[in-house]
């Protein structure tokens, strides 16, 4: 029988505090966002104080558990382009939250999902990763509401 | 270099040599061929050839040939990234370049095992998907059975990944191409532009920067074969024919089956669906075969699995060697009659289960999740900087060591092949640290700092081992020696 000595103790430890300490303690510090209903036009409001037009809005429902609906807004910024912004809201933060993890799983390679997930409330706002300058304009406005009830 | 130093001090079995170029290359292509990145990348329309072409220069082919070279020189070795980056740089770098790649994983474990898990609920229910007990299990019967395969060894695990790297990735990616040409051909609309080849350039902004980082390392896994080295037949010469196979057909595949999947489903569509089976059944509900979705769910699942078991089994055996040359405690140095290093397999499990029970059962980890997929991003990037950076210096440190397969064009071609990988994963790990719209400016110094300590933390416990290394260590190893 191998004895366990001081040493083995520690590679032991180790192992286990450096894998759990980082991932338990992100888990458990980083707060999720507030749930709570919004009015579900976040991303109209913010695209109108950014200056940016909503040239289509078209009512979407995700086939996802606890989806109660949102939008695909086709926003336009003053030169002329255009880009997609996809919102939906949920029923409740278990539903909202499940939906996270869903996109979450979804990485390519061993990377990270594409696109931007931005948690406001009851609503998730999906930013494509081409959406290029127009992102730049919108998600700070979109971040303001992050957190306010 | 290193390894010739530690006599051997116990016997143990020599390692069935049961794998040869098929199987070989399966490993790989489970490794890396994944259905559930298509949906995502079909989003860029012809663009996706750009990125996949920029992925293929800056990773892909010189990964592939890195591998088969270093493969071949060192076939007598087992510990894949680790023989490599050890004879290079000693065991401080062999050991950090394999439980990088070894801790990553336990990172990366809970994403796929709820990838698997909500992909089978797709085929079951979909609202179990929202269930975290029904999660959970399946999720713990996916890696726990996964490890079980490993326990059986190398013959058993080869045969369940050749039959699940068929089952699960190759088949579905056939018919999706296949009914992509079916589409095109049949006089349907095809919702992508006129093809020109502006059209494949992709657009490279600021947004879109973060996303070199996700495409370099979409291939992630090439090395995977490597791991397998001691079990190999004829690893000089089956290893680069396995990497030529397993590269061909994990770039024809994604190619080809992602532009299928963009020529039937509009770019917002994509957008809009929450996931790989949500796409899926789009495509299967325009080509009017509803009825294929169930069972294409369950193919997903089985080649989300495969793909678990070539990431889990490949750098257990890497850390299963590092022990075996007595730089672990004697306590993971257990190997049982299949050749599996049972001991790095149980505790792996034992921290993946405890990861994924984090993962499930707390409330919205959205950021957490994204310092924790950055933190894999950045631990895999060290992985491939040392191995680009172990092929370069072999060949100044070992310039006449036999090489059954050698990058051609002598130095100038190392550092081509070498710098060109190098420069892919340096540029991958710096955008790695660009934080995401769900940041504010203040956690987004919050974001960085924790991606770069939780990778410190991660890197580091090698070097520390490596002082807590006592003579005893080495007494009840083998020396790597098998």
């Amino acid at each position: 029988m191998t004895e366990i000595d001081r040493e083995t103790w520690a590679v032991i430890l180790i192992i286990l505090l450096v894998v759990l300490v980082p991932i338990g303690a992100l888990m458990v510090m980083t707060s999720p966002e507030p749930y709570h209903v919004t009015n579900g036009n976040q991303l109209r409001e913010a695209a109108e104080t950014t200056g940016l037009k909503v040239i289509q809005d078209i009512n979407v429902t995700l086939r996802l558990p606890g989806a109660t609906g949102g939008h695909s807004y086709t926003v336009e910024d003053k030169d002329g382009n255009t880009f997609t912004i996809f919102t939906q809201s949920f029923d409740s933060a278990k539903s909202r939250d499940a939906a996270i993890k869903a996109h979450n799983a979804q990485s390519v390679g061993k990377g990270r999902p594409l696109g931007e997930l931005i948690v406001i409330g009851d609503q998730l706002i999906y930013i494509h990763p081409t959406s290029g300058a127009i992102r730049k304009t919108i998600v700070p406005e979109l971040k303001k509401n992050k957190g306010q009830i | 270099m290193s390894d010739e130093t530690a006599a051997p001090k116990k016997a143990v079995l020599t390692p069935p040599k049961v794998l040869g170029i098929f199987a070989l290359a399966m490993i790989n292509v489970a490794a890396v061929l994944s259905i559930r990145n298509f949906p995502s990348m079909a989003m860029f329309g012809w663009q996706c050839i750009g990125w996949y072409i920029i992925g293929t220069v800056l990773f892909l082919i010189p990964l592939s040939l890195a591998g088969a070279e270093l493969a071949t020189m060192l076939s007598d070795k087992g510990g894949g990234v680790y023989a490599w980056c050890k004879e290079a740089f000693g065991e401080k770098g062999g050991f950090v370049a394999i439980f990088c790649e070894w801790s990553n994983n336990l990172v990366w474990f809970p994403t796929v095992l709820a990838f698997i898990a909500s992909t089978l609920a797709y085929a079951l229910s979909p609202a179990l998907g929202t269930n975290a007990i029904y999660l959970f299990v399946v999720m713990m019967i996916a890696f726990w059975g996964t490890t079980a395969i490993a326990y059986f060894g190398e013959n058993v695990s080869t045969k369940f990944q050749n039959v699940g790297v068929i089952l699960g990735s190759i088949i579905p990616s056939i018919l999706i191409i296949g009914l992509g040409v079916y589409w095109a051909t049949s006089g349907a609309a095809i919702v992508l532009p006129p093809f020109s080849l502006g059209e494949i350039v992709p657009t490279v902004n600021l947004s879109t920067i973060p996303f070199f980082a996700t495409v370099i390392l979409l291939f992630a896994g090439m090395e995977m074969a490597g791991f397998h080295a001691l079990e190999t037949r004829n690893p000089s010469t089956d290893y680069p024919k396995a990497m030529a196979i397993s590269a061909v057909i994990i770039f024809a595949c994604t190619v080809l089956a992602t532009l299928a999947i963009a020529f039937v489903i509009p770019a917002d569509e994509l957008s809009l669906a929450a996931g790989v089976m949500q796409a899926i059944e789009y495509f299967f509900n325009a080509l009017g075969i509803p009825g294929a979705v169930a069972p294409m769910a369950v193919l997903i699942t089985i080649g989300g699995v495969v793909s678990l078991a070539a990431w889990l089994i490949g750098p257990a055996k890497g850390l299963g060697v590092v022990a075996e040359e007595g730089n672990l405690p004697p306590v993971f140095n257990k190997t049982n009659k299949y050749g599996s290093p049972v001991a790095v397999l149980f505790i792996q499990a034992l921290i993946g289960t405890f990861v994924s029970l984090l993962y499930v059962f707390l409330p919205s980890v959205n950021q957490a999740y994204w310092i924790l997929s950055a933190m894999t991003v950045e631990l895999l990037c060290i992985v491939y900087l040392l191995v680009f950076a172990s092929l370069i210096k072999l060949r100044y440190s070992r310039p006449n060591a036999p090489r059954p397969f050698k990058i051609p064009g002598g130095i100038p071609g190392i550092w081509l092949i070498g710098g060109m990988g190098a420069f892919g994963v340096i540029f991958a790990f710096i955008v790695g640290l660009m934080p995401t719209g769900d940041f504010s400016s203040s956690e987004a110094f919050f974001y960085v700092v924790g991606v770069l300590l939780g990778t410190f933390l991660l890197a580091v416990p090698p070097l520390i081992f490596l002082k807590l290394k006592k003579p005893s260590w080495i007494e009840s190893g083998t020396g790597g020696v098998k």
